[in-house]
């Protein structure tokens, strides 16, 4: 009943970030140092292309038109779901996408199944056991995943459990053994920042009244950290994922390159260092868009989570 | 009883012990099966980048690959050398070139190779104006310049006609300048419409980009026939994961350009299971100095600097020594290439850096491409320059950059010193020279060489219309100790191709590009 109104308001305010991202999007591409046009012509590694040549290049690309007028261009085509050539490779960037993207979110969302599923069960154990040898160990093991780079974290990983144990495959896409070892390194520097987090909100809440009154009420311990502890401290948690998830997508691409696994994120990586506009501009577009559209259910999951904003909060 | 019991016995295990001999008598078949089987034995390797881009790439994919061949491909000392041609001759003038062509070769694809298939191949070149390749952007005119017409003139014979003298066409076709495909395989837009179909001991048959490519052997192969059945390459852009791959076993040997850098190469044969290969590489080492600017534009002061790296240091501190040290431009492995021995002379170099510097105290810019960290230490070269550069009196400052900013840096002249490579990109010993040292080549100005010698450019327009050889190759040489003494471009070494393996592969042997793959086998 609520939650229609509720969506359609969201979606509107969701139009002009967009349009904002696009613009960004375009000038990110724009504004960066090099030439688009001689890294066309110089992507075998041992052609310098003429001035000449690099001037009809650009002409081919669409690059001699003002900026407003390529900008209007890549809209157009964008709002009819063309995302354009790679000047690099001449393939659509929509067929790759189309391939890259399955790798790139089951990658993301199983990072995120690892820090929902483990950050907070963690979390919830070092409230419950405040001060003793768990919440310790927790707290250290947190601040390490939240300090150690990814890149490093990999290293590690992959000489332990690939190269000593030979349990898990360095690298490559394909199964779940492939996914373990990227998901857990895209997963540590949120999951630390979420088992901090959630500790601090758990504690506040258990010495909130209504815990001792259900205990008081004979209610078991299990029962009353789930039904009205967790799920009372849980809302800041939700948005932070909400928050997070952004960095988690934006930081597969480091792991996709580590990992050979041929993603969006790689994909984007490869059009960053040789200036492929118009890869850039549809990876920005993308992960906007879906940074939009996360925030948008984890505002949707407030409703299921929250009753009081289902009763008045924002609607009223 | 119990005597009957030992008899039984007995006899089981001399039995045992008869069966087991004749087992061990009949080895030569069990040796066949175990042959076959390590035939059928899939092996896997990695590199960098795909080595197959797929349909829109000029070549499908590199010849590393051993999928297509050539007219003309690189043989022993670095020599153009038949390949489906099987000879050629051209008249006194060095405009009419006939080319024979090999029989009872066939495509992948199980058409014929003949005169009209490369009639079919020469259509699509010379709609190639600047393909695009991730190994060697096709512009027709460029390989085959002041080209008229191809006719076919037997079954298997086509004749190139030349509007200027080419004495140097064999080069210029060498390996990617004459690919055939068959016709099926690519349509009149130039791109392919098919895997590309070419007449190698190696067929393409699967492949997904970014990830692997699948080679099976050709059965049918008229040559030396491949002695594994299929061999994966995986793409691991990641150096480090590459060297962990290889040390899990997963991948048995790596190969292409930037396989793996020396310092991982040098731990990686710190481990018994692991050998390694390695042969001459097209790709030489520069330092360049922007000679549009104060202190560069004064040739002295390329000399100084060139005085004052000691290239064996280089090599053997950073490069294991496998690399050799040079101040010649043009690489090792053209065949035209001769030694020029580096000189290195601080108190000369300081000597000069006094006269043209005098009072002033220039802080000099060195810049070095992000890309080239995963393959080379360009990082420590850079210091080592920067080392350099303080010994004989220079400040200076290192800045690491992406390489289409690096490009325009280096084209818009906001650089002191740069560092970089280049490859050769055919046989053909004009090129480089017409790129570096042409006052408006190319790469001299895109680099901000500022580099003019009217010496230099007199020789590129003889050599140009020169028909006989042993003149070529005199003025080959000229140039070639020109660009030792008028300095465009600081040559720092000529590098070489690493294969490092698992030792449970046999015959992995490096090549000038890549590995003979035909040649690898099991142990």
């Amino acid at each position: 009943m609520y939650v229609i109104p509720y969506v359609i308001k969201k979606i509107v305010s969701s139009i002009p970030v967009l349009i904002g991202v696009s613009i960004i999007a375009f000038l990110l591409g724009v504004v960066s140092l090099g030439d688009p046009a001689r890294e066309a012509l110089s992507a075998d590694g041992v052609s310098t292309p003429t001035i000449e040549e690099i001037e009809q290049k650009r002409i081919e690309l669409g690059l001699d038109q003002s900026l407003p007028q390529q900008y209007l261009s890549w809209m157009k085509d964008i709002l009819k779901g063309d995302l354009g050539r790679s000047f690099i490779t001449n393939i659509p960037i929509a067929e790759e996408f189309k391939k890259r993207l399955p790798r790139t979110f089951a990658l993301s969302f199983s990072a995120l199944f690892l820090v929902i599923f483990i950050s907070i069960p963690l979390a919830v154990l070092m409230a419950v056991n405040k001060n003793g040898w768990f919440d310790h160990i927790g707290r250290i093991m947190s601040l390490l995943f939240i300090s150690t780079p990814g890149f490093l974290a990999a290293i590690l990983l992959m000489m332990f459990f690939s190269v000593n144990l030979r349990w898990l495959p360095t690298s490559g896409y394909g199964t779940l053994f492939h996914l373990l070892m990227p998901s857990v390194v895209l997963a540590l520097g949120t999951s630390g920042v979420i088992m901090r987090v959630n500790r601090a909100t758990m504690l506040e809440v258990l010495h909130k009244n209504y815990i001792m009154n259900a205990y008081a009420k004979g209610l078991t311990s299990p029962l009353v950290i789930y039904r009205h502890a967790l799920r009372n401290s849980i809302l800041p948690v939700v948005t932070l994922i909400g928050n997070y998830f952004g960095g988690i997508l934006g930081g597969s691409a480091i792991i996709e390159t580590i990992f050979a696994i041929p993603g969006v994120g790689s994909y984007a990586v490869q059009g960053i260092t040789s200036m492929d506009y118009p890869v850039i501009q549809a990876y920005v577009l993308f992960t906007g868009v879906v940074y939009i559209l996360f925030n948008l259910l984890i505002d949707l999951l407030y409703i299921v989570i929250d009753p009081r904003i289902r009763l008045g909060g924002e609607l009223k | 009883m119990f005597r009957e019991r030992k008899s039984i016995l007995m006899i089981i295990i001399t039995g045992l012990i008869l069966v087991l001999s004749l087992s061990g008598c009949g080895s030569n078949g069990t040796n066949d099966v175990s042959a076959a089987e390590l035939y059928e034995k899939e092996l896997v390797l990695a590199g960098p980048r795909d080595v197959a881009p797929g349909p829109e790439d000029a070549f499908y994919m590199s010849s590393i690959l051993y999928v297509w061949e050539p007219l003309v491909a690189i043989g022993p000392g670095q020599q153009p050398t038949p390949k489906l041609a099987t000879g050629w001759e051209s008249n006194d003038e060095k405009t009419e070139w006939t080319f024979d062509l090999k029989q009872g070769v066939t495509f992948h694809d199980g058409v014929p190779f003949n005169a009209d298939a490369v009639m079919a191949n020469y259509e699509r070149y010379s709609n190639m104006h600047g393909k695009r390749s991730s190994f060697y952007t096709f512009h027709f005119t460029a390989v085959y310049p002041n080209f008229e017409s191809i006719e076919k003139t037997g079954e298997y014979q086509v004749k190139m006609t030349f509007s200027e003298p080419f004495a140097l066409l064999p080069y210029n076709m060498a390996n990617f300048g004459s690919a055939m495909y068959s016709p099926d395989s690519f349509d009149e837009t130039t791109d392919f419409v098919t895997i590309a179909q070419g007449t190698g001991p190696f067929k393409l048959v699967e492949h997904e980009r970014n990830e692997y490519v699948l080679l099976e052997a050709n059965e049918d192969y008229y040559g030396e026939k491949a002695k594994i059945k299929n061999i994966r390459i995986r793409i691991i852009p990641d150096p480090q994961t590459r060297f962990s791959a290889l040390q899990a076993e997963e991948i048995m040997g790596v190969l292409d350009l930037g396989s793996l850098t020396p310092e991982l190469t040098k731990q990686l044969l710190e481990d018994d299971r692991f050998d390694l290969s390695y042969d001459k590489s097209t790709i030489s080492h520069y330092v360049s100095t922007n000679g549009t600017r104060f202190p560069f534009n004064d040739p002295r002061m390329k000399t100084a600097l060139s005085l004052a790296i000691d290239r064996e240091l280089l090599v053997n501190e950073f490069y294991n020594g496998y690399p050799e040290p040079t101040i010649n431009i043009l690489n090792y492995a053209s065949p035209f290439a001769k030694t020029i021995q580096p000189v290195y002379d601080l108190e000369r170099a300081e000597e000069l850096v006094e006269e043209v510097i005098g009072d002033e105290n220039p802080v000099l810019e060195i810049i070095v491409p992000s890309w080239a960290l995963d393959r080379y230490p360009y990082k420590e070269q850079a210091e080592y320059i920067q080392s350099v550069l303080t010994g004989i009196g220079l400040q200076s400052t290192i800045s690491v950059v992406d390489g289409a900013a690096f490009r325009e840096l280096q084209s818009q002249g906001e650089f002191d010193i740069s560092l970089h490579i280049q490859g050769l990109p055919d046989l053909n010993p004009m090129t480089i020279f017409n790129r570096f040292m042409y006052s408006q080549g190319s790469t001299n100005i895109a680099y901000s060489l500022g580099f003019s010698n009217e010496r230099v450019d007199e020789l590129l327009e003889l050599l140009a219309v020169e028909t006989d050889l042993e003149r070529i190759k005199e003025m080959v040489d000229e140039l070639q100790d020109i660009s030792a003494e008028d300095i465009s471009t600081h040559p720092m070494f000529h590098d070489v191709t690493l294969a490092p393996h698992n030792k449970a592969v046999a015959n992995y042997n490096a090549t000038v590009y890549g590995v003979d793959l035909t040649g690898v086998s099991w142990r």
